[in-house]
């Protein structure tokens, strides 16, 4: 039995026990459709469906940039002396390049490290920063010598 | 390990919340929904004790931080005991599930986390307080140095007990804090609902953030913990009508709304401007509005005091109402999550059968004001908001979205409360 009063009721399309299993039934069948098209978003973000090497590995159907960043960061920390200046990107054509992402993602995953901005291993950078870390390509600099190489690009160092 | 020790640490910040167990409405729900609203009103007064431990130069030891912690946990009460039939929990379980698959095998991470939350938690728990020096350092300008300190706090303090920050961990975090808030929401409004059917409308609701932060990969970012605060603060609104204390929940949830997201401002304005028109409780609304526009006045404050200030500076951008269609067109493409408007569509459809559309005013009014909120937000600055909408809209719409079936799920109630 409705009890209330007509003017505060909806719309009576339907008799009240089936609307009571209808307001029952539709946000299931909305949640359901949802769940549905989540596992299709998730599907569509590529295998292997358990474990991922980076946080970044599925979140879209092509591999995301900053994925080997990820990876090299991590195996370059060992080898950075606490305090040193570092900095981190992608080299374009053997060069430093404006990266914020690498960048700023080195500043979170290098904390017992000075992280400074890619342009402070720029040709005319004075004094150039003690570290590079460069993602993918090759850095070439004059003052920069390769101290370890790895998949996912090269660390280099300039001595003071 | 790391990973759940830090987990772990997060989660006990709900002890600081022990206090909301003492308001009798939070006594009366069912212990899930306890349990989650006082995690909400834990990590915003566990974040306030961290900053004025920072103002006060008190570095974030763990004696520093646990002993208030537990000091508070000593407030904790026994609530009503109320029978729950474990087969309604079925769809929320697996939606639980699914999203912590997503957060797990990193299909839903957002950059932002390894750009500037990350770092900034990873600064702040080394530094032992909120580093000001480091979020002045003008290099990092791209981190949105005066962006509102909770989410990086709530990791640091995490960080506390891990000895360091878990990236992992945060993607797990936001898949909890869409079960906290679907579970929160569930049990306010099981009085006025009925625990199946309230059961129903929080599996839709925890449907629908899980998809919606899939799809714009929100995890390990603020927006997750921006949905539980603005959906505690709804629900409790729109459910526990006239009771101080679901007001006092809303005034804390606000609080944290307000801390966690430069528009959790706009939208916690929006909730109590709504409130205000549907109800017209005015000493309510100016009493629930003390506590969020203090604290976010306490943060500008400081902001300004540390020449920071890049989102809160007034004026800065001009407004282009001239753009309004365009982006309009724009953020309505955004807004089907690329799934037909199905989120939207799933929230309309119970009003075909509603009860009570007018208990839903004020959810429809957060609703309404929230996409007004966002469309007025992309219609500032010189640059063309194209990329904005596009990088931001699906996640920052996604609390219309819920405002939306807290909305249907009122106007299909049992009791008036008009």
């Amino acid at each position: 039995v409705d009890e209330h009063p007509r003017h505060l009721t909806g719309y009576p399309l339907v008799r009240t026990e089936t609307r009571e299993r209808l307001q029952t039934a539709v946000p299931i069948v909305g949640a359901v459709l949802l769940c549905a098209m989540l596992l299709g978003r998730f599907h569509e973000r590529r295998a292997p469906w358990f474990g991922a090497e980076t946080l970044l590995d599925h979140v879209a159907p092509e591999e995301h940039q900053a994925r080997y960043t990820l990876l090299l960061l991590d195996k370059v920390r060992p080898l950075l002396p606490k305090g040193a200046y570092v900095t981190c990107f992608r080299p374009v054509n053997g060069k430093q390049q404006d990266d914020s992402g690498s960048f700023l993602t080195a500043v979170g995953l290098l904390p017992d490290q000075e992280v400074l901005p890619p342009f402070t291993a720029a040709d005319d950078s004075n004094p150039p920063v003690d570290y590079v870390v460069a993602v993918g390509g090759p850095f070439v600099h004059k003052r920069y010598t390769r101290v370890a190489t790895f998949p996912e690009g090269a660390l280099y160092h300039a001595p003071r | 390990m790391m990973t759940a020790i830090w987990l772990v640490g997060v989660a006990a910040m709900a002890l600081f919340g022990a206090y909301a167990t003492r308001f009798a409405y939070v006594q009366r729900l069912e212990r899930p929904a306890r349990i989650a609203i006082v995690l909400a009103c834990g990590l915003v007064t566990g974040s306030v004790v961290m900053a004025l431990e920072s103002l006060v130069r008190l570095p974030w030891s763990r004696a520093a931080l646990w002993i208030p912690m537990l000091a508070m946990a000593c407030l904790w009460r026994r609530g009503e005991r109320v029978v729950m039939r474990g087969w309604t929990w079925a769809g929320m379980a697996v939606v639980a599930a699914l999203t912590g698959y997503g957060s797990l095998t990193g299909r839903q991470t957002i950059a932002d986390l390894l750009f500037f939350w990350g770092p900034k938690a990873v600064h702040f728990y080394g530094a032992e307080k909120i580093d000001f020096g480091f979020l002045a350092v003008p290099h990092y300008f791209l981190m949105h140095s005066d962006y509102p300190p909770l989410l990086p706090l709530v990791y640091a303090f995490g960080a506390v007990a891990a000895h360091g920050v878990s990236y992992w961990g945060a993607l797990l975090f936001s898949s909890l804090c869409l079960v906290a808030a679907a579970v929160a929401f569930r049990g306010t409004a099981r009085p006025a609902l009925g625990e199946t059917r309230a059961s129903a409308f929080a599996t839709l609701l925890a449907a629908a953030l899980a998809y919606g932060l899939a799809t714009s990969n929100a995890a390990g970012g603020a927006d997750a913990l921006l949905y539980l605060f603005a959906i505690v603060a709804v629900s409790a609104l729109t459910f526990g009508e006239g009771d101080r204390g679901a007001h006092a929940v809303a005034a804390i949830a606000l609080t944290g709304l307000v801390l966690v997201k430069v528009e959790g401002l706009p939208f916690a304005l929006v909730i109590l401007g709504a409130y205000l028109l549907a109800r017209r409780r005015v000493t309510a609304t100016l009493l629930m509005a003390i506590l969020p526009l203090a604290a976010i006045a306490a943060w500008v404050l400081a902001v300004y005091y540390h020449h920071i200030a890049d989102a809160y500076t007034v004026g800065q951008k001009p407004l282009h109402p001239e753009r309004l269609g365009e982006v309009i067109r724009w953020t309505a493409m955004r807004a089907s999550y690329r799934a037909g408007w199905l989120p939207w569509i799933a929230g309309l459809a119970p009003f075909a059968l509603a009860k009570n559309v007018r208990r839903a005013v004020f959810p429809l009014l957060v609703a309404a004001g929230t996409i007004a909120a966002t469309l007025f937000f992309y219609l500032q600055g010189d640059e063309s908001p194209r990329w904005w909408i596009a990088s931001s809209a699906e996640r920052v719409l996604l609390t219309s979205v819920a405002a939306l079936i807290v909305a249907a799920a009122s106007s299909s109630g049992g009791e008036s409360m008009c």
